[in-house]
Protein backbone atom coordinates (compact mmCIF):
# COMPACT_ATOMS: atom_id res chain seq x y z
CA UNK A 1 0.00 0.00 0.00
CA UNK A 2 1.24 3.49 -0.79
CA UNK A 3 2.46 5.80 1.91
CA UNK A 4 -0.29 8.34 1.39
CA UNK A 5 -2.92 5.70 2.08
CA UNK A 6 -1.46 4.93 5.46
CA UNK A 7 -1.03 8.49 6.53
CA UNK A 8 -3.65 9.33 9.14
CA UNK A 9 -3.28 13.04 8.42
CA UNK A 10 -4.75 12.77 4.94
CA UNK A 11 -8.56 12.83 4.96
CA UNK A 12 -10.33 9.93 3.30
CA UNK A 13 -12.42 12.24 1.11
CA UNK A 14 -11.90 15.90 0.30
CA UNK A 15 -13.88 18.20 -1.96
CA UNK A 16 -12.63 21.68 -2.82
CA UNK A 17 -15.06 24.02 -4.57
CA UNK A 18 -16.46 20.95 -6.26
CA UNK A 19 -18.99 21.71 -8.99
CA UNK A 20 -20.74 19.34 -11.35
CA UNK A 21 -23.18 20.54 -13.98
CA UNK A 22 -25.26 18.70 -16.54
CA UNK A 23 -25.70 21.25 -19.26
CA UNK A 24 -26.14 24.65 -17.65
CA UNK A 25 -27.75 23.39 -14.42
CA UNK A 26 -25.31 22.70 -11.56
CA UNK A 27 -26.13 19.54 -9.61
CA UNK A 28 -23.33 20.21 -7.14
CA UNK A 29 -22.32 23.79 -6.56
CA UNK A 30 -18.96 24.76 -4.96
CA UNK A 31 -19.01 21.98 -2.38
CA UNK A 32 -16.26 21.98 0.26
CA UNK A 33 -15.99 18.84 2.29
CA UNK A 34 -13.56 16.85 4.43
CA UNK A 35 -14.34 13.37 5.69
CA UNK A 36 -12.00 11.81 8.26
CA UNK A 37 -11.20 8.12 8.69
CA UNK A 38 -13.08 5.75 10.97
CA UNK A 39 -16.61 7.16 10.63
CA UNK A 40 -19.99 6.09 9.35
CA UNK A 41 -21.40 9.17 7.68
CA UNK A 42 -24.91 9.70 6.38
CA UNK A 43 -25.24 11.65 3.14
CA UNK A 44 -28.77 12.91 3.52
CA UNK A 45 -31.02 15.00 1.38
CA UNK A 46 -34.16 14.92 -0.73
CA UNK A 47 -34.25 13.59 -4.27
CA UNK A 48 -32.21 15.72 -6.65
CA UNK A 49 -30.06 17.26 -3.93
CA UNK A 50 -26.85 15.85 -5.46
CA UNK A 51 -26.18 12.80 -3.26
CA UNK A 52 -25.68 10.32 -6.08
CA UNK A 53 -23.64 12.81 -8.10
CA UNK A 54 -21.26 13.36 -5.16
CA UNK A 55 -20.85 9.61 -4.74
CA UNK A 56 -20.31 9.06 -8.46
CA UNK A 57 -17.64 11.76 -8.49
CA UNK A 58 -15.84 10.09 -5.57
CA UNK A 59 -16.11 6.72 -7.32
CA UNK A 60 -14.55 8.19 -10.46
CA UNK A 61 -17.62 7.67 -12.62
CA UNK A 62 -17.98 11.38 -13.31
CA UNK A 63 -15.45 14.14 -13.84
CA UNK A 64 -15.97 17.46 -12.01
CA UNK A 65 -17.01 20.48 -14.06
CA UNK A 66 -14.75 22.57 -11.80
CA UNK A 67 -13.04 22.22 -8.45
CA UNK A 68 -11.61 18.94 -7.26
CA UNK A 69 -12.45 15.81 -5.34
CA UNK A 70 -9.69 13.78 -3.68
CA UNK A 71 -9.77 10.26 -2.30
CA UNK A 72 -6.92 9.77 0.20
CA UNK A 73 -5.35 12.91 -1.24
CA UNK A 74 -5.52 11.78 -4.84
CA UNK A 75 -7.85 12.62 -7.74
CA UNK A 76 -9.97 9.60 -8.70
CA UNK A 77 -8.06 7.19 -10.89
CA UNK A 78 -7.28 3.47 -11.05
CA UNK A 79 -5.37 3.72 -7.75
CA UNK A 80 -8.20 5.34 -5.78
CA UNK A 81 -10.68 2.91 -7.33
CA UNK A 82 -8.70 0.22 -5.54
CA UNK A 83 -9.29 2.06 -2.24
CA UNK A 84 -12.98 2.67 -2.76
CA UNK A 85 -15.70 0.05 -2.45
CA UNK A 86 -18.75 1.35 -4.28
CA UNK A 87 -22.32 0.12 -4.07
CA UNK A 88 -24.55 1.85 -6.63
CA UNK A 89 -28.30 2.06 -6.30
CA UNK A 90 -28.75 -0.45 -9.11
CA UNK A 91 -27.64 -3.99 -9.89
CA UNK A 92 -24.31 -3.81 -11.65
CA UNK A 93 -23.58 -7.53 -11.93
CA UNK A 94 -24.26 -9.26 -15.24
CA UNK A 95 -27.40 -11.42 -14.97
CA UNK A 96 -25.70 -14.15 -16.99
CA UNK A 97 -22.99 -14.64 -14.33
CA UNK A 98 -23.15 -17.35 -11.72
CA UNK A 99 -22.82 -16.28 -8.08
CA UNK A 100 -19.46 -18.09 -7.87
CA UNK A 101 -18.25 -16.11 -10.91
CA UNK A 102 -19.01 -12.83 -9.14
CA UNK A 103 -16.71 -13.98 -6.33
CA UNK A 104 -14.00 -14.84 -8.89
CA UNK A 105 -14.48 -11.42 -10.47
CA UNK A 106 -14.01 -9.53 -7.22
CA UNK A 107 -11.10 -11.76 -6.14
CA UNK A 108 -9.38 -11.14 -9.49
CA UNK A 109 -9.62 -7.38 -9.42
CA UNK A 110 -9.59 -6.36 -5.78
CA UNK A 111 -6.53 -7.30 -3.76
CA UNK A 112 -8.43 -6.41 -0.57
CA UNK A 113 -11.35 -8.77 -1.28
CA UNK A 114 -11.90 -11.30 1.52
CA UNK A 115 -13.44 -14.31 -0.22
CA UNK A 116 -13.82 -16.31 2.99
CA UNK A 117 -15.85 -13.52 4.56
CA UNK A 118 -18.05 -13.26 1.47
CA UNK A 119 -18.68 -17.01 1.31
CA UNK A 120 -19.51 -17.05 5.01
CA UNK A 121 -22.05 -14.23 4.66
CA UNK A 122 -23.56 -15.88 1.58
CA UNK A 123 -23.97 -19.22 3.31
CA UNK A 124 -25.66 -17.52 6.28
CA UNK A 125 -28.16 -16.02 3.86
CA UNK A 126 -28.56 -19.31 2.01
CA UNK A 127 -27.35 -17.95 -1.35
CA UNK A 128 -26.40 -20.86 -3.61
CA UNK A 129 -23.18 -19.98 -5.44
CA UNK A 130 -23.94 -22.22 -8.43
CA UNK A 131 -27.03 -20.33 -9.61
CA UNK A 132 -27.10 -17.58 -12.21
CA UNK A 133 -27.94 -14.07 -11.08
CA UNK A 134 -30.95 -13.85 -13.38
CA UNK A 135 -32.65 -16.51 -11.23
CA UNK A 136 -32.22 -14.51 -8.00
CA UNK A 137 -34.86 -12.14 -6.64
CA UNK A 138 -34.15 -8.39 -6.66
CA UNK A 139 -33.66 -8.39 -2.89
CA UNK A 140 -31.21 -11.31 -2.99
CA UNK A 141 -29.24 -9.65 -5.76
CA UNK A 142 -28.99 -6.48 -3.66
CA UNK A 143 -27.83 -8.49 -0.65
CA UNK A 144 -25.25 -10.33 -2.77
CA UNK A 145 -23.95 -7.03 -4.09
CA UNK A 146 -23.70 -5.62 -0.57
CA UNK A 147 -21.85 -8.75 0.57
CA UNK A 148 -19.33 -8.35 -2.25
CA UNK A 149 -18.83 -4.67 -1.51
CA UNK A 150 -18.53 -5.11 2.26
CA UNK A 151 -16.19 -8.10 1.88
CA UNK A 152 -13.50 -5.74 0.71
CA UNK A 153 -11.10 -4.15 3.17
CA UNK A 154 -11.43 -0.76 1.51
CA UNK A 155 -10.57 2.68 2.89
CA UNK A 156 -13.79 4.29 1.72
CA UNK A 157 -17.16 2.59 1.26
CA UNK A 158 -19.60 4.51 -0.91
CA UNK A 159 -23.08 3.08 -0.43
CA UNK A 160 -25.75 4.71 -2.57
CA UNK A 161 -29.23 3.98 -1.20
CA UNK A 162 -28.28 0.53 0.15
CA UNK A 163 -31.61 0.09 1.93
CA UNK A 164 -33.88 1.90 -0.50
CA UNK A 165 -35.58 -1.03 -2.15
CA UNK A 166 -35.54 -3.76 0.48
CA UNK A 167 -37.92 -4.93 3.20
CA UNK A 168 -37.40 -3.97 6.88
CA UNK A 169 -35.87 -7.37 7.78
CA UNK A 170 -33.36 -7.03 4.98
CA UNK A 171 -32.61 -3.47 6.08
CA UNK A 172 -31.62 -4.77 9.48
CA UNK A 173 -29.34 -7.35 7.89
CA UNK A 174 -27.75 -4.78 5.60
CA UNK A 175 -27.05 -2.33 8.42
CA UNK A 176 -25.58 -5.03 10.66
CA UNK A 177 -23.42 -6.18 7.72
CA UNK A 178 -22.12 -2.64 7.27
CA UNK A 179 -21.34 -2.14 10.96
CA UNK A 180 -19.66 -5.48 11.46
CA UNK A 181 -17.51 -5.38 8.34
CA UNK A 182 -15.89 -1.99 8.08
CA UNK A 183 -12.47 -1.51 9.59
CA UNK A 184 -11.71 1.17 12.17
CA UNK A 185 -9.54 3.15 9.75
CA UNK A 186 -12.18 3.10 7.03
CA UNK A 187 -15.00 5.50 6.37
CA UNK A 188 -18.49 4.57 5.22
CA UNK A 189 -20.51 7.16 3.34
CA UNK A 190 -24.17 6.13 3.12
CA UNK A 191 -26.58 8.00 0.93
CA UNK A 192 -30.25 7.61 1.85
CA UNK A 193 -33.47 9.39 2.57
CA UNK A 194 -34.60 6.68 5.03
CA UNK A 195 -32.96 8.45 7.94
CA UNK A 196 -34.80 6.82 10.81
CA UNK A 197 -33.57 3.41 9.66
CA UNK A 198 -29.91 4.31 9.63
CA UNK A 199 -29.69 6.98 12.33
CA UNK A 200 -28.63 4.46 14.96
CA UNK A 201 -25.49 3.48 13.04
CA UNK A 202 -24.35 6.97 12.02
CA UNK A 203 -21.45 8.88 13.59
CA UNK A 204 -21.88 11.96 11.40
CA UNK A 205 -24.22 13.28 8.77
CA UNK A 206 -24.26 15.75 5.89
CA UNK A 207 -27.39 17.52 4.72
CA UNK A 208 -27.40 18.35 1.02
CA UNK A 209 -29.79 20.76 -0.64
CA UNK A 210 -29.76 22.06 -4.22
CA UNK A 211 -26.21 20.87 -4.73
CA UNK A 212 -24.75 22.41 -1.60
CA UNK A 213 -24.02 21.25 1.94
CA UNK A 214 -26.40 22.95 4.37
CA UNK A 215 -25.28 21.14 7.51
CA UNK A 216 -22.42 18.84 8.57
CA UNK A 217 -22.27 17.59 12.13
CA UNK A 218 -21.77 14.59 14.36
CA UNK A 219 -25.01 12.90 15.37
CA UNK A 220 -24.31 13.51 19.08
CA UNK A 221 -23.60 17.23 18.58
CA UNK A 222 -26.78 17.69 16.58
CA UNK A 223 -28.91 15.94 19.17
CA UNK A 224 -27.37 18.02 21.95
CA UNK A 225 -27.59 21.30 20.08
CA UNK A 226 -31.06 20.97 18.57
CA UNK A 227 -32.61 18.59 21.09
CA UNK A 228 -34.01 16.29 18.46
CA UNK A 229 -33.09 13.24 16.44
CA UNK A 230 -31.41 13.57 13.04
CA UNK A 231 -34.63 12.33 11.45
CA UNK A 232 -36.63 15.09 13.14
CA UNK A 233 -33.94 17.65 12.31
CA UNK A 234 -34.05 16.57 8.66
CA UNK A 235 -37.82 17.13 8.58
CA UNK A 236 -37.29 20.55 10.14
CA UNK A 237 -34.58 21.60 7.68
CA UNK A 238 -36.39 20.31 4.62
CA UNK A 239 -39.90 21.38 5.62
CA UNK A 240 -41.84 22.25 2.45
CA UNK B 1 -4.76 -6.46 -14.95
CA UNK B 2 -5.20 -6.53 -18.76
CA UNK B 3 -4.95 -10.32 -18.64
CA UNK B 4 -7.71 -10.52 -16.04
CA UNK B 5 -9.92 -8.14 -17.98
CA UNK B 6 -9.33 -10.17 -21.11
CA UNK B 7 -10.18 -13.41 -19.32
CA UNK B 8 -13.52 -12.06 -18.10
CA UNK B 9 -14.36 -10.40 -21.42
CA UNK B 10 -13.59 -13.58 -23.36
CA UNK B 11 -15.72 -15.58 -20.93
CA UNK B 12 -18.64 -13.14 -21.08
CA UNK B 13 -18.62 -13.06 -24.90
CA UNK B 14 -18.29 -16.83 -25.06
CA UNK B 15 -21.59 -17.20 -23.19
CA UNK B 16 -23.34 -15.75 -26.24
CA UNK B 17 -21.08 -16.69 -29.16
CA UNK B 18 -20.50 -20.35 -28.21
CA UNK B 19 -24.18 -21.38 -28.34
CA UNK B 20 -24.56 -19.53 -31.64
CA UNK B 21 -21.46 -21.31 -33.00
CA UNK B 22 -22.84 -24.71 -31.93
CA UNK B 23 -26.14 -23.92 -33.67
CA UNK B 24 -24.27 -22.92 -36.85
CA UNK B 25 -22.23 -26.15 -36.72
CA UNK B 26 -25.40 -28.21 -36.40
CA UNK B 27 -26.85 -26.23 -39.29
CA UNK B 28 -23.77 -27.01 -41.43
CA UNK B 29 -24.04 -30.73 -40.63
CA UNK B 30 -27.76 -30.71 -41.52
CA UNK B 31 -26.96 -28.79 -44.70
CA UNK B 32 -24.39 -31.42 -45.70
CA UNK B 33 -26.89 -34.19 -44.97
CA UNK B 34 -29.53 -32.37 -47.01
CA UNK B 35 -27.14 -32.05 -49.97
CA UNK B 36 -26.44 -35.78 -49.88
CA UNK B 37 -30.18 -36.44 -49.74
CA UNK B 38 -30.62 -34.15 -52.75
CA UNK B 39 -28.27 -36.35 -54.78
CA UNK B 40 -30.31 -39.44 -53.92
CA UNK B 41 -33.60 -37.68 -54.72
CA UNK B 42 -32.29 -36.29 -58.00
CA UNK B 43 -31.59 -39.85 -59.16
CA UNK B 44 -35.20 -40.84 -58.38
CA UNK B 45 -36.61 -37.64 -59.87
CA UNK B 46 -34.69 -38.31 -63.07
CA UNK B 47 -36.96 -41.32 -63.73
CA UNK B 48 -39.37 -40.34 -66.57
CA UNK B 49 -42.55 -41.58 -64.87
CA UNK B 50 -43.99 -42.66 -61.55
CA UNK B 51 -45.47 -41.23 -58.40
CA UNK B 52 -42.11 -41.58 -56.60
CA UNK B 53 -40.54 -39.26 -59.17
CA UNK B 54 -43.19 -36.55 -58.53
CA UNK B 55 -42.87 -36.88 -54.78
CA UNK B 56 -39.09 -36.73 -54.89
CA UNK B 57 -39.21 -33.62 -57.10
CA UNK B 58 -41.42 -31.84 -54.55
CA UNK B 59 -39.30 -33.08 -51.68
CA UNK B 60 -36.11 -32.04 -53.43
CA UNK B 61 -37.34 -28.47 -53.82
CA UNK B 62 -37.79 -28.36 -50.05
CA UNK B 63 -34.30 -29.77 -49.59
CA UNK B 64 -32.88 -27.08 -51.86
CA UNK B 65 -34.67 -24.38 -49.87
CA UNK B 66 -33.33 -25.91 -46.66
CA UNK B 67 -29.79 -25.88 -48.06
CA UNK B 68 -30.12 -22.23 -49.13
CA UNK B 69 -31.39 -21.32 -45.66
CA UNK B 70 -28.47 -23.09 -43.98
CA UNK B 71 -25.92 -21.49 -46.28
CA UNK B 72 -27.48 -18.13 -45.45
CA UNK B 73 -27.17 -18.88 -41.70
CA UNK B 74 -23.53 -19.77 -42.24
CA UNK B 75 -22.83 -16.58 -44.15
CA UNK B 76 -24.46 -14.28 -41.58
CA UNK B 77 -22.73 -16.03 -38.68
CA UNK B 78 -19.70 -13.64 -38.56
CA UNK B 79 -22.16 -10.72 -38.55
CA UNK B 80 -24.07 -12.29 -35.64
CA UNK B 81 -20.74 -12.72 -33.83
CA UNK B 82 -19.86 -9.06 -34.52
CA UNK B 83 -23.25 -7.89 -33.23
CA UNK B 84 -22.84 -9.89 -30.02
CA UNK B 85 -19.34 -8.41 -29.54
CA UNK B 86 -20.72 -4.87 -29.82
CA UNK B 87 -23.72 -5.66 -27.61
CA UNK B 88 -21.32 -6.94 -24.94
CA UNK B 89 -19.31 -3.70 -25.25
CA UNK B 90 -22.46 -1.60 -24.87
CA UNK B 91 -23.91 -3.59 -21.98
CA UNK B 92 -20.67 -3.94 -20.08
CA UNK B 93 -19.80 -0.24 -20.29
CA UNK B 94 -22.89 1.86 -20.84
CA UNK B 95 -25.69 0.10 -18.98
CA UNK B 96 -25.83 -0.75 -15.26
CA UNK B 97 -22.85 -3.09 -15.64
CA UNK B 98 -20.74 -0.01 -16.39
CA UNK B 99 -21.00 0.95 -12.71
CA UNK B 100 -18.82 -2.05 -11.94
CA UNK B 101 -16.57 -1.95 -15.01
CA UNK B 102 -15.65 1.71 -14.62
CA UNK B 103 -14.96 1.37 -10.89
CA UNK B 104 -12.47 -1.46 -11.29
CA UNK B 105 -8.93 -0.49 -10.26
CA UNK B 106 -7.66 -0.56 -13.85
CA UNK B 107 -6.75 2.07 -16.40
CA UNK B 108 -9.53 3.08 -18.76
CA UNK B 109 -7.33 2.27 -21.74
CA UNK B 110 -6.89 -1.27 -20.39
CA UNK B 111 -10.67 -1.69 -20.34
CA UNK B 112 -10.88 -0.64 -23.98
CA UNK B 113 -7.83 -2.68 -25.02
CA UNK B 114 -9.34 -5.78 -23.46
CA UNK B 115 -12.65 -5.23 -25.23
CA UNK B 116 -10.84 -4.64 -28.52
CA UNK B 117 -8.58 -7.70 -28.29
CA UNK B 118 -11.38 -10.01 -27.15
CA UNK B 119 -13.64 -8.65 -29.89
CA UNK B 120 -10.94 -9.26 -32.51
CA UNK B 121 -10.30 -12.78 -31.25
CA UNK B 122 -13.98 -13.71 -31.45
CA UNK B 123 -14.31 -12.06 -34.85
CA UNK B 124 -11.34 -14.09 -36.16
CA UNK B 125 -12.78 -17.25 -34.56
CA UNK B 126 -16.02 -16.61 -36.45
CA UNK B 127 -14.09 -16.32 -39.75
CA UNK B 128 -12.17 -19.54 -39.05
CA UNK B 129 -15.41 -21.36 -38.14
CA UNK B 130 -17.06 -20.02 -41.31
CA UNK B 131 -14.18 -21.23 -43.51
CA UNK B 132 -13.98 -24.61 -41.71
CA UNK B 133 -17.72 -25.24 -42.00
CA UNK B 134 -17.76 -24.07 -45.63
CA UNK B 135 -14.95 -26.54 -46.35
CA UNK B 136 -16.84 -29.27 -44.47
CA UNK B 137 -19.93 -28.77 -46.64
CA UNK B 138 -17.87 -28.69 -49.85
CA UNK B 139 -15.90 -31.80 -48.93
CA UNK B 140 -18.74 -33.97 -47.64
CA UNK B 141 -21.78 -32.63 -49.42
CA UNK B 142 -20.85 -31.98 -53.04
CA UNK B 143 -19.93 -35.31 -54.58
CA UNK B 144 -22.79 -37.35 -56.08
CA UNK B 145 -20.78 -40.58 -56.08
CA UNK B 146 -18.59 -40.44 -52.98
CA UNK B 147 -18.98 -39.31 -49.40
CA UNK B 148 -15.73 -37.32 -49.62
CA UNK B 149 -15.29 -35.08 -52.65
CA UNK B 150 -11.62 -35.93 -53.31
CA UNK B 151 -11.55 -34.55 -56.82
CA UNK B 152 -13.09 -31.31 -55.54
CA UNK B 153 -10.41 -31.04 -52.85
CA UNK B 154 -7.71 -31.64 -55.43
CA UNK B 155 -9.15 -28.99 -57.77
CA UNK B 156 -9.45 -26.54 -54.88
CA UNK B 157 -5.80 -26.94 -53.88
CA UNK B 158 -4.75 -26.71 -57.54
CA UNK B 159 -6.52 -23.36 -57.82
CA UNK B 160 -5.10 -22.14 -54.49
CA UNK B 161 -1.60 -23.25 -55.56
CA UNK B 162 -1.98 -21.42 -58.86
CA UNK B 163 -3.19 -18.23 -57.19
CA UNK B 164 -0.41 -18.29 -54.62
CA UNK B 165 2.16 -19.05 -57.31
CA UNK B 166 1.13 -16.22 -59.58
CA UNK B 167 -0.42 -13.69 -57.19
CA UNK B 168 1.04 -14.72 -53.81
CA UNK B 169 2.01 -11.23 -52.69
CA UNK B 170 -1.23 -9.78 -53.91
CA UNK B 171 -3.20 -12.43 -51.96
CA UNK B 172 -1.07 -11.68 -48.90
CA UNK B 173 -1.59 -7.93 -49.08
CA UNK B 174 -5.31 -8.49 -49.70
CA UNK B 175 -5.49 -10.71 -46.60
CA UNK B 176 -3.69 -8.06 -44.52
CA UNK B 177 -6.10 -5.46 -45.86
CA UNK B 178 -9.08 -7.65 -44.86
CA UNK B 179 -7.65 -8.16 -41.36
CA UNK B 180 -6.97 -4.45 -40.93
CA UNK B 181 -10.52 -3.80 -42.15
CA UNK B 182 -11.81 -6.09 -39.39
CA UNK B 183 -9.78 -4.16 -36.79
CA UNK B 184 -11.27 -0.94 -38.06
CA UNK B 185 -14.79 -2.39 -38.16
CA UNK B 186 -14.73 -3.15 -34.44
CA UNK B 187 -12.96 0.09 -33.46
CA UNK B 188 -15.47 2.15 -35.47
CA UNK B 189 -18.40 0.35 -33.81
CA UNK B 190 -16.90 0.93 -30.35
CA UNK B 191 -16.41 4.62 -31.16
CA UNK B 192 -19.96 4.95 -32.49
CA UNK B 193 -21.44 3.31 -29.37
CA UNK B 194 -19.34 5.53 -27.11
CA UNK B 195 -20.29 8.74 -28.91
CA UNK B 196 -23.94 7.63 -29.06
CA UNK B 197 -24.01 6.89 -25.32
CA UNK B 198 -22.17 10.08 -24.35
CA UNK B 199 -24.19 12.42 -26.56
CA UNK B 200 -27.70 10.97 -26.28
CA UNK B 201 -29.60 10.92 -23.02
CA UNK B 202 -32.33 8.68 -24.46
CA UNK B 203 -32.45 6.19 -27.35
CA UNK B 204 -28.73 5.58 -27.04
CA UNK B 205 -28.72 2.51 -29.28
CA UNK B 206 -30.46 4.42 -32.06
CA UNK B 207 -28.02 7.30 -31.63
CA UNK B 208 -25.09 4.88 -31.80
CA UNK B 209 -26.37 3.38 -35.06
CA UNK B 210 -26.74 6.89 -36.50
CA UNK B 211 -23.22 7.85 -35.42
CA UNK B 212 -21.88 4.63 -36.94
CA UNK B 213 -23.35 5.48 -40.34
CA UNK B 214 -21.94 9.00 -40.19
CA UNK B 215 -18.47 7.72 -39.22
CA UNK B 216 -18.56 5.11 -41.98
CA UNK B 217 -19.66 7.66 -44.57
CA UNK B 218 -16.86 10.06 -43.66
CA UNK B 219 -14.23 7.33 -43.54
CA UNK B 220 -15.36 5.70 -46.81
CA UNK B 221 -15.27 9.05 -48.58
CA UNK B 222 -11.80 9.84 -47.27
CA UNK B 223 -10.51 6.38 -48.12
CA UNK B 224 -12.00 6.48 -51.62
CA UNK B 225 -10.52 9.88 -52.43
CA UNK B 226 -7.04 9.06 -51.17
CA UNK B 227 -7.05 5.56 -52.68
CA UNK B 228 -8.15 6.98 -56.03
CA UNK B 229 -5.32 9.50 -56.09
CA UNK B 230 -2.63 7.03 -54.96
CA UNK B 231 -3.80 4.23 -57.25
CA UNK B 232 -4.01 6.64 -60.19
CA UNK B 233 -0.41 7.69 -59.58
CA UNK B 234 0.68 4.05 -59.19
CA UNK B 235 -1.16 3.01 -62.37
CA UNK B 236 0.53 5.79 -64.33
CA UNK B 237 3.92 4.54 -63.17
CA UNK B 238 3.30 0.78 -63.34
CA UNK B 239 -0.11 -0.71 -64.09
CA UNK B 240 0.44 -4.05 -62.32
CA UNK B 241 1.45 -2.25 -59.12
CA UNK B 242 -1.98 -0.60 -58.81
CA UNK B 243 -3.61 -3.66 -57.20
CA UNK B 244 -0.83 -4.00 -54.63
CA UNK B 245 -0.91 -0.31 -53.85
CA UNK B 246 -4.68 -0.38 -53.49
CA UNK B 247 -4.52 -3.19 -50.89
CA UNK B 248 -1.64 -1.59 -48.99
CA UNK B 249 -3.30 1.83 -48.93
CA UNK B 250 -6.54 0.26 -47.72
CA UNK B 251 -4.70 -1.63 -44.94
CA UNK B 252 -2.72 1.46 -43.90
CA UNK B 253 -5.91 3.54 -43.80
CA UNK B 254 -7.70 0.94 -41.72
CA UNK B 255 -4.84 0.81 -39.21
CA UNK B 256 -4.63 4.61 -38.92
CA UNK B 257 -8.42 4.87 -38.51
CA UNK B 258 -8.39 2.07 -35.93
CA UNK B 259 -5.78 3.82 -33.80
CA UNK B 260 -7.61 7.16 -34.13
CA UNK B 261 -10.97 5.59 -33.25
CA UNK B 262 -9.54 3.85 -30.17
CA UNK B 263 -7.80 7.04 -28.98
CA UNK B 264 -10.99 9.09 -29.32
CA UNK B 265 -12.99 6.33 -27.60
CA UNK B 266 -10.66 6.17 -24.60
CA UNK B 267 -10.63 9.98 -24.35
CA UNK B 268 -14.43 10.07 -24.28
CA UNK B 269 -14.60 7.24 -21.75
CA UNK B 270 -12.22 9.10 -19.44
CA UNK B 271 -13.55 12.61 -19.82
CA UNK B 272 -17.11 12.58 -21.11
CA UNK B 273 -18.59 9.56 -19.41
CA UNK B 274 -21.91 10.08 -17.71
CA UNK B 275 -23.65 6.88 -16.69
CA UNK B 276 -27.26 7.82 -16.09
Amino acid sequence: MNAYNESASIPILTANMLTKSYGSAPVLNCVNLTLPAGRIIGLLGPNGSGKTTLIKLAAGLLTPTSGEILVCGRAPDEVTRGLVSYLPERTYLSPSMRVSETLDYFADFYADFDRVRAVDMMSRLGIDDSVRLRTLSKGTKEKLQLILVMSRNARLYLLDEPIGGVDPAAREYILSTIISNYASDSTVLISTHLISDIEAVLDEFLFLRNGGIVMQSTVDDARERYGMSVDALFREVYRC
Amino acid sequence: MLGKLLKHDMRAQMRVILPVTICVMISAILCTGALRLAFVLSDIAAEPEGFAAVLSTIFMSWVVLFVILNVFILLVYPTIALISIVVHFYRNLYTDEGYLTFTLPVKTRSILTSKFISGMIWQLVSYVVLIALGAFILIFGTSPEHIVNLSGIRSFFDVVGMILGEYGWLAFTYLISLLAGSFYGIAALYLAVTIGCVVAKKHRVLASIGVYYVINMIMSTMMSVVSFIIVAVATAMNESAALYVSSIVSAAFSIVFTVAALLITVYMMKNKLNLS
